[in-house]
């Protein structure tokens, strides 16, 4: 394989630079958003309570604000999850990343599970949607069963994690089986663990084209701390 | 002037289009309505069925996407050929997409999946080495509950890493080797003969030994002409015929 080299500011447009803690403040939020600016990630990613506020500090910028949905269980109502989508479509969220119901996933409730995602990505509306695919508790057979279903129901992008609780960490192996997946047909963004240049590089070189990770500022400079585990 | 006035029935649930759609095609079925014979214009057969042009087009727009009827611009909507109805024999599609492409719903049942040293006989085509190993599988596929295919196939493994945890039941061999391999299919190799059941896929097809059925063998090629699926398949003959479309130049 060939393997790319990638400066440190391709690996910065890559990422968008998150923290989705429970008890992130208003100003965490401010300095989140000045470091993508300071940066230059590609976007912020924040509980859709914060999109407001991001979209009036980034208002001008290129950063785009993205926001997570039926975050982090996943067991929301399919109405409740489409209802959310509407609102933060509505609030100027530019992407989605979403969770998918597992427990559906797992109880071979697969048809009730791709209705699902479909309703989201009808309720998007055209935005960027990105199914979190929650690795960490598949079997192989179920990455690429879970993997084909959001194809076939319209997601922009595979996602391998959330990052959190049983999601699991990005790992190069599950990067380019969801890339084998998507094809050309989908796009597919890593996540969990991603935490220095190097396993960032390793990981794009695997195939995704987006980063999700709390460690950007840590990434980019070489120091500093990541925001969260994630 | 609304001969066809008895056609609808706005008392039935089915949309009025539809219901157009079908009695379109029951004239066409019947060789009422031959082939390239030209329907009347938009404006009277609609006045002739009472219904607006609005509802026609749509049940003859509902036909052109079924390749019943075909419309020449400036000239009139026509009854189409008929068309081919298993290009198997020529073209390169596998079972799934060639039921897929004649609405044929079936389901696949995966018997074995197990990644093997094959026997010698596969070796031998695939010219493997002595320890290469392939992913075995086989399947049957049902129509209306009737098993009328029964497949075993050989792939392998190393140009197509991770295939062997793809759930069958779902995802169409062709489709699966190309995301795992990363190639296309180029082409493929298919002989076909009349052969009698054996036991094993007698029991499999719930038919007497010794009954003729058709037996293919088929190689799969990626680019730059490397075999990476072999097949041996049993098709019930009495269910399934195969057409080739063949012109002369």
């Amino acid at each position: 394989m060939i393997t790319k080299s990638y400066t440190v500011q391709e690996i910065a447009s890559k990422i968008q630079h998150t923290n989705v803690n429970p008890d992130v403040s208003k100003e965490d939020i401010k300095k989140l958003c000045e470091d993508c600016m300071e940066y230059k990630f590609d976007g912020v990613m924040l509980q859709p309570c914060w999109i407001e506020e991001a979209k009036a500090i980034l208002a001008g910028s290129d950063v785009k604000v993205c926001t997570a949905l039926g975050f982090p269980m996943g067991g929301l109502t399919t109405a409740s999850k489409a209802r959310e989508m509407a609102e933060v479509v509505s609030l100027g969220a530019e992407q989605v990343d979403f969770m998918p119901n597992f427990g559906f996933f797992k109880s071979g409730m697969y048809t009730e599970f791709e209705n699902e995602v479909k309703e989201i990505v009808k309720a998007a509306d055209g935005r960027v949607t990105k199914i979190m695919l929650e690795f960490g508790m598949l079997t192989q057979e179920e990455k690429i069963q879970a993997a084909e279903i959001a194809l076939n129901a319209g997601v922009t992008y595979l996602k391998n994690s959330s990052g959190w609780g049983k999601g699991g960490h990005a790992t190069v192996e599950d990067i380019q089986l969801l890339k084998k997946i998507a094809g050309d047909k989908a796009l597919v963004k890593a996540s969990g663990g991603i935490r220095d240049y190097e396993s960032a590089s390793k990981i794009l070189n695997a195939g995704a084209v987006l980063l999700g990770t709390s460690a950007g500022v840590k990434i980019v400079t070489g120091s500093g701390q990541a925001l969260s585990d994630y | 002037m609304k001969e066809y006035s008895n056609v609808i029935n706005k008392s039935d649930p089915k949309p009025l289009y539809s219901q157009i759609a079908d009695w379109m095609s029951e004239k066409i079925s019947t060789k009422e309505w031959e082939k390239n014979h030209q329907l009347p214009a938009e404006e009277d057969l609609a006045k002739q069925l009472d219904v607006s042009r609005g509802t026609l087009r749509k049940a003859i727009s509902s036909l052109i996407k079924e390749g019943i009827l075909i419309q020449i611009q400036g000239k009139g909507t026509f009854v189409a050929e008929p068309k081919v109805s298993h290009p198997f024999g020529q073209e390169l599609i596998s079972f799934a997409e060639s039921m897929e492409r004649e609405g044929i719903n079936f389901e696949t049942k995966v018997l074995e999946k197990q990644v093997i040293v094959p026997k010698a006989s596969v070796k031998k085509k695939f010219s493997l080495t002595d320890n290469q190993k392939v992913l075995y599988l086989k399947r049957i596929r049902l129509i209306d509950n009737e098993p009328v295919i029964v497949l075993e196939n050989y792939i392998k493994v190393d140009l197509c890493q991770g295939i062997e945890y793809v759930k069958f039941e779902q995802m169409p061999l062709f489709e699966a080797i190309e995301k795992f391999s990363g190639q296309k299919i180029s082409f493929g190799t298919r002989q076909f003969e009349a052969r009698g059941l054996e036991e094993e896929q007698a029991m499999l097809l719930s038919m007497p030994i010794g009954t003729p059925v058709l037996y293919l063998d088929q190689i799969t090629y990626l680019d730059e002409l490397i075999p990476v699926e072999i097949s041996q398949v049993w098709l019930r003959s009495d269910k399934y015929s195969i057409t080739s479309y063949l012109q002369r130049d």
